[in-house]
């Protein structure tokens, strides 16, 4: 038998062995935590539904740093930064708003909610803005600022004082004008009749030793007119027309004045007696959007605009008369100071949005960003401009700023035009699809991937908006390249083997990685405290990187 | 953790027990030897029941099938935040092994000693597991509620055949048709398939899956403690 064959010695050794063998399964089996280095990820794609701002200076030069920017309205408190805080932050101008993942729009309510701008020596900005179910706007509007004391290629200002007597009225005819200016040869010309007292918006007569009148007129026939104009859109929601009711309106202006006047320091709103004020028309005006040149005679329309409530109300219709510079004015009066718009308004109660599917197979999975300009059919007026729209093949975007006549669109790359149109009914909501033809040359398909290591594991990146410029270009060329989800972007707008500056801005931080050069088509990199922190500012980058990873 | 426990200091009981019996019982007698014996088997694979035939005191074949459903839970901290761990654990086995004496002819309790080999089917050997952020996910000034965050699915799946090798401890020759006999080993199910998803704001936790099969790897044992009360039939 074969166990015949084992001595004492051997069993015993058969049994340690066995033993060994079965203890060595056990202590072994399982002695990795199944959670080891498993680390919960949270979706950082908290927001889906964002709108982009660009506050630029109408001069070119920079905006301070002390940009106050407030949400008001029906759904102000759905509206957060980017970055998840109720705080808005402009890092260089750039505002980016996203709604709360339970307050998202639905079929049946379109969030509606308005931003105002703040910044010292500038204009006051009240911009209205809507976001709509399936609308994850991509869409970056521009909002030119104007100091209120400097003039600019659009703006022509004047700034007067006046003394007054007793009681705080003026003593004789107190008249003064904006010049006229090679950017902007229309005038604004106001007089104050002698003898005319001042109060502020809670009726309060206000006395001093001298009034200061302060003029800023707007070239209404410069295409810029539409991130100037208030709320940086010829198309308003909030406006009560001639009939008293209240609805959405498109503005064709003809002038476009904002007045101001202090006595003592305090805003000026009402006066004992109605001042005159004549805008001069902008001589390219034509009516209805079509090739009419405006003349003398022709009824306009005069609006005024409250910036703290965002409202336009009808004052008047005046038939333009030739003034006595020769040229063709709005003459009217008023009691109250604000700003004043002269032109045509058009209803636009009745209208339904057009939106437009961009078709463009080329694409692939990439993104491009392109300019959106909509003028009247003759093309000599510009209508509606969105500087940065994110387009993937297939995107919808919906051409919410028409007019309710027939209009043309040109859609650019950079400077170079690449599909062009006409809407013949912009109010009817007839979807129209627009292809955007192959690439003349073959672009680059390039992927952009950050990967970021945290101590606690890897994290997903939380979406942005990057901007590039071609590298030596000024800051001022820093354009949207796409938004980053997933920490991965995919563009047809870089070239391989060139070399660019990027700009990314998260909360109240700008990130610029100057003079990067796209090496490949597949630019995947991971950073990490411990890892790769880039070579151009590694401290800084470790300090942000420490900063995000406290927040997982 | 305290059925564990419970499970362990029953094992030593009748270890001990087993032992004792050996002392008193040291002689062979083939006469109470019996063939056929139905055992009842409690084991960390499981309760299941088993025919075994011994043709030959040393050797015997053996089959049969065990099964073990475990459901439960717990809290656990992530983030430091509690998180609910749900998880359901299902094995089932039919089994067929070869028992070896091959100290018989000692005096020692070492003659009791049984070796196992054989294989298990498993028709069932998988474990599943919901895990649920009981915290808030702040993201800025955000909050999310844990129900919104969605849950983690985690699912480990072993193969079907599995060898077994082991030892215990059998009275061949019992004095009564019922008896007490203990064993040990293990079954080698190899290395198993993990899958990891999440819901909601967790859906990004697919990319944990790689390092959750890795992990699992390491657990490729199915280690068995088993007491088995058998019936000489």
């Amino acid at each position: 038998m074969v166990f015949n064959l084992l001595n004492k010695k051997y069993m015993k050794n058969f049994t340690k062995l066995l033993s060994f063998l079965l203890v060595t399964a056990f202590v072994f089996n399982g002695c990795r935590n199944p959670a080891y280095e498993v680390n919960v990820l949270f979706d950082a794609q908290v927001i889906t539904y964002k709108a982009g701002l660009q506050l630029t200076d109408a001069n070119g030069g920079t905006l301070p740093g002390n940009i106050d920017v407030t949400v008001t309205g029906t759904d102000a408190g759905s509206i957060y930064d980017f970055s998840g805080t109720k705080k808005i932050y402009a890092p260089n101008g750039v505002i980016t708003l996203g709604v709360h993942p339970k307050e998202i729009p639905t079929a049946s309510k379109t969030l509606s909610f308005n931003v105002i701008v703040k910044i010292p020596g500038y204009e006051e900005k009240n911009i209205p803005m809507t976001i709509a179910v399936n609308q994850f706007s991509q869409e970056i509007k521009g909002i030119t600022m104007v100091k209120t004391a400097v003039p600019t290629p659009y703006t022509s200002v004047v700034v007067k004082d006046f003394p007054l007597g007793t009681g705080g009225a003026t003593t004789t005819i107190s008249s003064f004008s904006t010049p006229s200016t090679a950017g902007v040869p229309q005038t604004t010309s106001i007089a104050i009749p002698a003898g005319t007292t001042f109060r502020d918006a809670n009726g309060t007569l206000l006395t001093g030793g001298a009034l200061t009148a302060q003029a800023i007129n707007f070239d209404a026939g410069d295409p810029e007119l539409v991130s100037l104009f208030p709320g940086g859109d010829l198309s308003a929601p909030n406006v009560i027309g001639k009939d008293g009711t209240v609805g959405e309106a498109f503005f064709s202006p003809a002038g476009f004045t904002d007045i101001t006047m202090y006595v003592g320091g305090v805003e000026v709103k009402k006066f004992s007696t109605p001042i005159n004020v004549s805008i001069q028309v902008d001589p390219t005006f034509k009516l209805d959007g079509s090739t009419t040149p405006v003349k003398a005679g022709d009824v306009l329309s005069v609006y005024s605009y409250q910036v703290s409530t965002g409202q336009f109300k009808y004052e008047t219709e005046v038939a333009a008369i030739v003034d006595g510079g020769g040229k063709l004015a709005i003459p009217f009066t008023t009691d109250h100071l604000t700003k004043f718009i002269v032109g045509q308004v058009f209803s636009k109660k009745a209208c339904k949005i057009v939106q437009v599917t961009f078709i463009a197979p080329w694409l692939g999975a990439n993104s491009t960003v392109v300019s959106i300009e909509i003028l009247t059919l003759d093309g000599t007026k510009r209508l509606d401009y969105t500087k940065s729209q994110v387009l993937f093949d297939g995107t919808k975007v919906d051409f919410k700023n028409l007019p309710p006549f027939a209009v043309s669109y040109i859609v650019r790359q950079g400077t170079t035009a690449i599909a062009a149109g006409n809407i013949t009914n912009p109010c009817d909501g007839t979807a129209l699809s627009v292809t955007l033809p192959n690439p003349a040359t073959p672009v680059d398909l390039v992927t952009l991937l950050l990967n970021v290591k945290c101590p606690q594991g890897q994290i997903t990146v939380p979406r942005f908006d990057l901007y590039y410029k071609a590298v030596g270009t000024p800051d001022s060329q820093y354009t949207l390249l796409g938004t980053v989800i997933n920490g991965s972007i995919k563009t047809t707008l870089l070239k391989v083997g060139t070399s660019y500056d990027f700009r990314a801005y998260w909360g109240n931080t700008i990130k610029t990685v100057g003079n990067r050069p796209i090496t490949t088509a597949d630019m995947s990199t991971t950073v990490g405290e411990n890892d790769f922190l880039g070579t151009k500012s590694p401290q800084y980058n470790k300090s942000l990187l420490i900063e995000a990873c406290k927040g997982i | 953790m305290k059925r564990t426990t419970t499970i362990l200091s029953l094992c030593l009981f009748l270890a001990f027990f087993t032992q004792v019996n050996a002392q008193i019982n040291p002689k062979t007698d083939s006469t109470n030897r019996r063939k056929v014996t139905l055992s009842m088997t409690i084991a960390t694979q499981g309760a299941g029941l088993d025919l075994k035939y011994a043709p030959t005191p040393e050797f015997a074949i053996r089959g049969g099938a065990s099964i073990l459903p475990i459901s439960g839970g717990g809290v656990y901290k992530v983030r430091s935040e509690p998180t609910d761990v749900d998880f359901d654990v299902n094995f089932a086995n039919a089994h067929l092994m070869f028992d070896w004496h091959p100290f018989l002819q000692e005096t020692s309790l070492s003659r009791k000693v049984v070796v196992t080999a054989g294989a298990g089917y498993f028709w069932e050997a998988k474990g599943d597991v919901v895990v649920s952020y009981r915290g808030t996910y702040k993201y800025g000034d955000i909050l999310i509620p844990s129900s919104d965050l969605g849950q983690l699915y985690g699912n480990v799946e072993w193969n079907k055949v599995a060898p077994y090798l082991g030892f215990g401890f059998e009275n061949v020759f019992p004095s009564k048709r019922f008896n007490v006999g203990f064993a040990v080993g293990t079954y080698y199910l190899g290395a198993p398939d993990a899958t990891l998803t999440g819901t909601n704001y967790l859906i990004q936790n697919t990319s944990n899956q790689q390092q959750l099969q890795k992990n699992m790897s390491y657990y490729r044992f199915m280690p068995v403690i088993q007491v088995n009360l058998n019936f000489g039939l």
